[in-house]
């Protein structure tokens, strides 16, 4: 077994990527939690929308920064660890979409060199450089992702509420680890 | 499909549907929520300079609706007003009765300080202001709304909720200089609520 695998398998690389990734995601949905003016705006922006979908742009602008703190909190949690990183992988991957697509747009139309644009994405962070918050972005959904796929659970609630590995949570989705692992 | 990943969609799903709940809840409590049915984001339509008609026969002057002035566009709905027009307005003997100020922004900075008698339409939650607003508005001869200034586009949004009502667009008027303008020529300031009496003066 490789020191990697052998550290992937004390279960404290993925309880890390849960705070970062969680962590981040609560602040940046508080950030907004109660703007939802100034984030329909900052919606608005990526036209993503048909004309005439007003009230579920509305209903993002409502829900979105909640969705983004309680999956924060129940992915730093460990309680639907799996659910809440295929929520972010799934949200981090539309996010990175429409701000490269914003970004590009920008660069069309104002025709400014990549490294300078610089616009308020509605992340909640603020005004932020293209250039940074793309990487950024990459960097949390690979980290979805990993929470995702891997099959450590230590340090969360699904273990103690669910036990230790019940039938139910082995499956297809985990990295394989070895059965000690999971025995500790 | 395994029952692991049907658990992990359910489990994302629920996790969705308890954060728009929540998402929902805090809407309808929070003085900030916005009102989910309604279109706020819509173009707020183009705006022409011209001057503020002198009052008295403007109420009676109706402008067919989309079309202030002859040869403008059905979108050139409402005229600016400059910031000495707005002076005279407020020092006039009509202020109050026959002219009226709308700000357009929210409670917080409206709160913060406002055109005195300045009413409130805050076009994120103009439900609440309507009601209330739409009386004075049909009497009024000449209504001037106006937001922090700049770029701001509330006060337009405002006008387009009233016009939307049926005020005559050719009775409301954007002051573009808006509170910041007002602010920096050291005209009076009104704290808190609307005729709270608690006045201020900033700016030379």
């Amino acid at each position: 077994m490789s020191a990697l695998r052998r550290l992937s398998a004390t279960g404290i690389p993925v309880f890390l990527a849960r705070l970062i990734l969680g962590g981040l995601m609560i602040r940046m949905g508080l950030a907004k939690i109660d703007q939802p003016v100034e984030f329909l705006r900052l919606l608005d922006q990526y036209d993503m929308f048909p004309a005439g979908w007003y009230v579920v742009q509305n209903l993002v602008a409502v829900g979105l920064p909640w969705i983004e703190v309680i999956a924060g909190v129940t992915l730093v949690l460990g309680l639907f660890r799996r659910g809440s990183a295929l929520l972010f992988v799934a949200l981090l991957t539309v996010f990175t979409i429409v701000i490269i697509q914003r970004g590009m747009q920008i660069h069309a139309i104002e025709g400014l060199d990549y490294s300078q644009i610089k616009f308020d994405c509605g992340c909640g962070g603020g005004p932020v450089y293209f250039v940074r918050k793309v990487p950024e972005n990459m960097a949390l959904w690979l980290l979805a992702w990993y929470c995702l796929l891997s099959g450590a659970r230590r340090f969360s609630l699904d273990r103690l509420c669910f036990g230790r590995n019940p039938a139910h949570q082995r499956g297809s989705l985990e990295f394989a680890h070895p059965p000690a692992v999971d025995a500790e | 499909m395994g029952r692991a990943t049907v658990r992990t969609v359910l489990e994302s799903l629920a996790v969705t549907a308890l954060g728009l709940a929540a998402g929902l809840v805090a809407n309808a409590a929070s003085d900030n929520g916005i009102a989910l049915g309604r279109d706020h984001l819509r173009r707020a339509p183009q705006t022409e300079s011209r001057s503020a008609p002198r009052a008295r026969n403007v109420a009676n002057e109706s402008a067919p609706a989309g079309n202030v002035e002859s040869g403008q566009s059905d979108t050139d709905l409402f005229a600016f007003i400059d910031h000495a027009e707005v002076v005279e307005i407020f020092h006039g003997t009509g202020y109050d009765i026959e002219d009226i100020f709308i700000d357009a922004r929210s409670d917080q900075p409206f709160l913060e300080g406002h055109i005195p008698g300045a009413y409130q339409l805050d076009h994120y939650r103009a439900d609440r202001y309507l009601p209330e607003l739409l009386p004075v508005c049909t009497s009024a001869v000449r209504i001037v709304v106006y937001c922090t200034g700049g770029s701001c586009e509330d006060s337009m949004l405002a006008a387009e909720d009233m016009m939307l009502e049926g005020v005559d667009p050719a009775r409301i008027f954007i002051y573009k200089g808006g509170i910041n303008q007002w602010r920096n020529s050291g005209l009076p300031i009104e704290v808190g609520v609307r005729l709270s009496g608690e006045l201020s003066q900033e700016g030379p």
